[in-house]
């Protein structure tokens, strides 16, 4: 009895361990997939949605991971003693595919990510997270003049800010690769030009502050509202006028820039002009000073990220040792 | 002339029958060295079944189903042989697929089993040259010529694959081919013979092409997602040009590629580099000449694949240096606002929107050079957006094929989708078509072009 | 089918070249696992007999049976196979492949017939004493040492039949006795047929049988009572 108990008990795991069965998820993915992809547009996206929301495509996704990690396990003890090159080769990419594949699911179905907005001085913290951070430093990285020839970059080098912790511990964070604090990663995902509005009712300040606007690469506009005031303020830098650019290719001072603004009350364009002079309408002014710069800053807490990039480095390396491997044993060719 | 040969028809005849013809060569010497002659019945009976199922296409005016629906069941049958053949070499080597008991061997199975394969190959691939050839005769509004050329081109093919057998009785073709390697014989000829497009398109390599090249695109955009790698205006142009190669259409050919070669890869594995089993037998030599024989086995099986994979390789950069790679990225055409409007006309003597070409428009606005694409989609709508997205900069898109390619980070959006807002989608504009004019509010152009194009 | 009385049958065999005549009526029969040495000076045709049993040359009428196969009938492949299966050859000249070793010298023999196997090639050096000299090229060895590699090449696919064209011609007579030793071990362990062509009496008294014969004939067919070694 206890024999045909344990038989009974073993009989999931020779199932999930047994190739036969990843070879049939494997081929039913791929069945799935092709079919998919053949009858529609965006089959990937659509993958990558029923493996967040459908119950069973994730049913099958960590049947396939279980069964996976199991034919690890069994293929590293039929195989350990063979050749020594071929097993690390298959190891890793073995290995390399399964750490991929669940770094691929976790990172769909657990990530928490948060973005906003942030200037020098903020202070943040990620909706899971009980740590505030203070940005104290941002540099753009912004060229101070930029041809907008259009192959030119913009930058001179990649945004970045530092952060400090509570017990004024400071991270630098950049565009890539995001830095980890803590369970956090941070990274930039854009960044850009505030310039400092000031608007005036009768000559007498009313409001001043940053506007965080998307003026860069510049060609781009953007707008703001001033609340309460009916008015939208479309804004986009304007060309130097003496510095030689041309009409394809206008050079921008991207260390004092010049905005051109448009007032819109309504679909009505009631104002235009540069910032070089000030733009009244009605019995208001709006006026420019001195810019800042503002970044946006995105935070994932996501264990499947390091998961991830172990997965693809023991792919990328664990690739061409295999090929090798396959030339080696056919350059001797003999049995 | 109007009862020439027309040629094309006789192309999409002679290829079906040279097909059936290796089809049948490759199968009946399978057969042969197998000791199972009978079952070319099962064969015969599929092939004939579905070249009048085919045939009856011919019979209706027009077309019950589209020639996009049936490329894309005979692409469903060219990967389903794919996977079919990975699946029966695991099981030849000695995985238990299909826990195959030996009330499932009867004959009555495996001729059921010949019977199915046997149409699931040939149907999709008549049928679909039987729609073709309809519109063929419909454009050169000839059906009897148009049959009878097919008709020639069958004819010819026949001749050729018997005179052929004939003279060379190449039935030892059976020995270089088990199973599985037949399996993936039919996947080739599949791939390399059932294109429906005519002579514009012979094979399915172009159309696996894009499902390939669009796959890997997505699982890098997926990847980088999942690895927090901002987007390029972020990035210095250095850096950008680096990752930006993991987007382009070269990676993605190449991998492409390789995922298509791993199948006859693992093919090359099993059959050429695993140790030979130890035969029993009581001598040396016995047991040299067992081992010699496997191995000569193997390496004949290894043939067929082998010559796949140089085919494949070949193909492949020949299709990918002539059409995947290469994007159309015409001239924009000057336009001018004419009260607030921009006005395109839908056909004039040098060009016309509906071709189902790539066209753009321009005009300099505060002077900045604005675009804007207008392309047909597959239901014969228009689609007009702007010849710009919301995250690269506006260095705007070429054609390839049925998708529009980003020409700064190679992504491809399939023209059908068209018209969505957001991501690296162009950037839809609402235009007004009617009269034989394309007719786009200047105000939303210029507000699409600078709004939308910031990311709100 | 095999018949212990006439394994190898030579029945009127014509040789004739534009000039002369090799061979003028040949008649015999050998048992299977019979040592038959065939004697005679130069020119008595002795060779073109051994050629013409071995597939290597033909005859211009008669017949040569070995096992019941009519060997002149054979085609090209069906006479290359029949090579392979059935028949080992060691001549005079060593012949061995001067770039390859000792043990690559015999599986290149095992690769012409099946496939290459180098345990079971150092298995068979060994067997000839050349354990210690496997991986030498021939040039590294002596004459007596190379004739030993043709005899393992020659033995290494089990064939029925040994045929040697003056094996010994090149060696002095201690090497002789050796090779000769060793063959008559060998013989005696595998039961192989040999005909074995000489003109050296010493090497005539090793074996079963010794055939005399003489421009073209054969004209003396004498059982030995008792081999020089064994027994």
């Amino acid at each position: 009895m206890n024999n045909i108990g344990y038989q009974i008990l073993k009989l999931p795991f020779t199932i999930l361990s047994s190739r036969a069965f990843l070879l049939w998820l494997a081929g039913g993915w791929l069945v799935y997939y092709v079919s998919l992809a053949i009858w529609m547009d965006e089959a990937f996206a659509f993958f990558v949605s029923g493996v967040e929301k459908t119950s069973l495509i994730q049913a099958l996704f960590i049947l396939f991971l279980v069964s996976g990690y199991l034919n690890l396990i069994r293929g590293i003890k039929v195989r350990f003693s063979g050749n020594k090159i071929g097993f690390v080769a298959w190891l890793m990419l073995s290995a390399g595919a399964m750490l991929y594949l669940t770094g691929f699911f976790l990172s769909i179905n657990v990530r928490q990510f948060d973005s906003r907005l942030a200037g020098e001085g903020d202070v943040i913290r990620p909706s899971w997270s009980s740590e505030n951070y203070r940005v104290v430093d941002l540099s753009p990285g912004i060229k101070s003049q930029y041809k907008k020839s259009g192959q030119d970059g913009l930058l001179d080098h990649e945004p970045e800010i530092t952060l400090i912790d509570g017990l004024d511990k400071a991270y630098r964070v950049g565009a890539y690769p995001p830095v980890k604090i803590g369970r956090t990663y941070f990274h930039i995902l854009n960044y850009g030009i505030a310039p400092g509005v000031e608007l005036f009712e009768n000559g007498r300040l009313i409001q001043s502050g940053y506007m965080a606007l998307r003026l860069l690469p510049p060609g781009r506009s953007d707008y703001f509202d001033i609340m309460p005031y009916p008015y939208r303020f479309l804004v986009s830098l304007a060309p130097e006028t003496d510095h030689g650019g041309t009409a394809q290719a206008p050079v921008f001072n991207l260390e004092n820039p010049r905005y051109s603004t448009r007032v819109f009350s309504g679909e009505k364009v009631i104002a235009e002009g540069d910032s070089g002079e000030a733009l009244s309408f009605d019995r208001f002014a709006l006026g420019y000073f001195r810019h800042t710069y503002w970044v946006q800053l995105e935070a994932a807490k996501d264990p499947g990220i390091p998961i991830i990039k172990y997965g693809i480095f023991l792919i990328v390396f664990g690739m061409p040792v295999y090929l090798l491997r396959l030339v080696i044993a056919l350059l001797p060719f003999r049995n | 002339m109007i009862n020439s040969i027309i040629y094309e028809a006789q192309l999409i005849g002679f290829k079906e029958g040279i097909k059936a013809g290796l089809v049948w060569l490759v199968f009946y010497s399978y057969l042969l060295s197998n000791d199972r002659k009978s079952l070319a019945k099962s064969f015969y009976t599929g092939i004939s079944l579905s070249l009048l199922l085919g045939l009856s296409f011919l019979l209706f005016p027009e077309s019950p189903v589209s020639g996009d629906f049936i490329g894309n069941i005979i692409s469903m049958s060219f990967a389903l042989f794919l996977i079919f053949s990975g699946a029966a070499l695991y099981h030849a080597s000695g995985v238990d697929l299909f826990v195959f008991r030996d009330g499932m061997r009867s004959e009555f199975v495996i001729r059921t089993l010949v019977f199915s394969l046997t149409v699931i190959f040939f149907l999709p691939d008549f049928t679909g040259s039987a729609v073709y050839l309809n519109e063929l005769a419909e454009l050169k509004e000839n059906t009897f010529m148009t049959a009878v050329s097919a008709a020639a081109g069958i004819m010819i093919a026949a001749v050729i694959i018997f005179s052929f057998v004939r003279l060379y009785k190449p039935f030892w073709l059976g020995s270089f081919f088990a199973f599985p390697q037949l399996l993936l014989f039919l996947a080739m000829v599949k791939l390399f013979g059932s294109g429906i497009k005519g002579i514009s398109e012979l094979s399915l390599i172009p159309s696996v092409q894009r499902g390939f090249i669009k796959f890997i695109h997505d699982l890098v955009h997926q990847t980088f997602v999942m690895l927090m790698v901002p987007d390029h205006p972020l990035l210095k142009k250095t850096t950008w040009d680096f990752i930006g190669t993991f987007f382009g259409p070269g990676f993605a050919s190449i991998a492409s590629l390789f995922i298509l070669l791993a199948l006859p890869a693992l093919f090359i594995n099993h059959t050429l580099f695993r140790p030979l089993p130890e035969p029993p037998a009581r001598t040396n030599i016995a047991r040299r000449k067992t081992r010699a024989l496997m191995l000569s086995d193997r390496r004949k099986k290894a043939v067929p694949v082998i010559f796949f994979m140089v085919f494949i390789i070949s193909a492949w950069f020949s299709y990918g240096g002539e059409k995947v790679l290469q994007v159309y990225d015409p001239e924009p055409r000057p336009v001018v606002a004419d009260n607030g409007v921009i006005v395109i006309p839908l056909k004039d003597p040098v060009t016309d929107v509906m071709d189902g070409r790539l066209h753009k428009f321009s005009f300099v606005h505060e002077g900045e050079e604005v675009r804007v694409m207008v392309i047909k989609k597959a239901d014969n709508s228009l689609s007009v957006c702007l010849d710009a997205c919301e995250i690269c900069p506006p260095s705007g898109y070429g054609q390839r094929d049925d998708h529009v390619v980003c020409l700064y980070c190679s992504t491809p959006i399939p023209v059908n989708t068209l018209g969505r807002a957001g991501g690296c989608n162009p950037v839809p504009l609402a235009a007004d078509i009617g009269d034989g004019f394309i007719r786009i509010e200047l105000k939303e152009i210029i507000k699409k072009w600078g709004f939308v194009n910031s990311g709100r | 089918m095999t018949n212990n009385k006439s394994f190898i049958q030579v029945r009127n065999l014509v040789k004739e070249y534009k000039t002369a005549y090799a061979l003028r009526g040949v008649s015999m029969t050998v048992e299977k696992g019979q040592w038959i040495n065939i004697m005679g000076p130069s020119g008595s045709g002795k060779s073109t007999l051994l050629n013409i049993i071995g597939g290597l040359d033909n005859s211009t009428s008669g017949d040569v049976i070995i096992d019941s196969t009519d060997v002149e009938a054979l085609d090209e492949d069906h006479l290359a196979i029949f090579r392979r299966e059935q028949i080992g050859f060691i001549f005079q000249q060593s012949h061995l492949i001067p770039y390859l070793t000792a043990v690559e010298n015999v599986m290149l023999a095992q690769y012409f017939h099946s496939m290459a196997d180098e345990e079971e090639a150092g298995e068979a050096l060994k067997r000839v004493g050349l354990g210690q000299r496997l991986h030498h090229r021939p040039s590294q060895l002596s004459g007596g040492e190379q004739q030993r590699i043709c005899i393992a090449r020659a033995l290494i696919n089990s064939p029925g039949i040994l045929l040697a064209d003056e094996p010994t011609g090149n060696l002095d007579r201690d090497n002789t006795e050796i090779i000769l030793e060793l063959l008559d071990s060998i013989h005696r362990e595998d039961h192989f047929t040999i005909v074995l062509v000489t003109h050296d009496p010493f090497v005539s008294k090793w074996g079963d049988r010794v055939l005399q014969m003489e421009d073209g004939h054969i004209v003396g067919d004498e059982f030995i009572k008792e081999r020089v070694k064994g027994a």
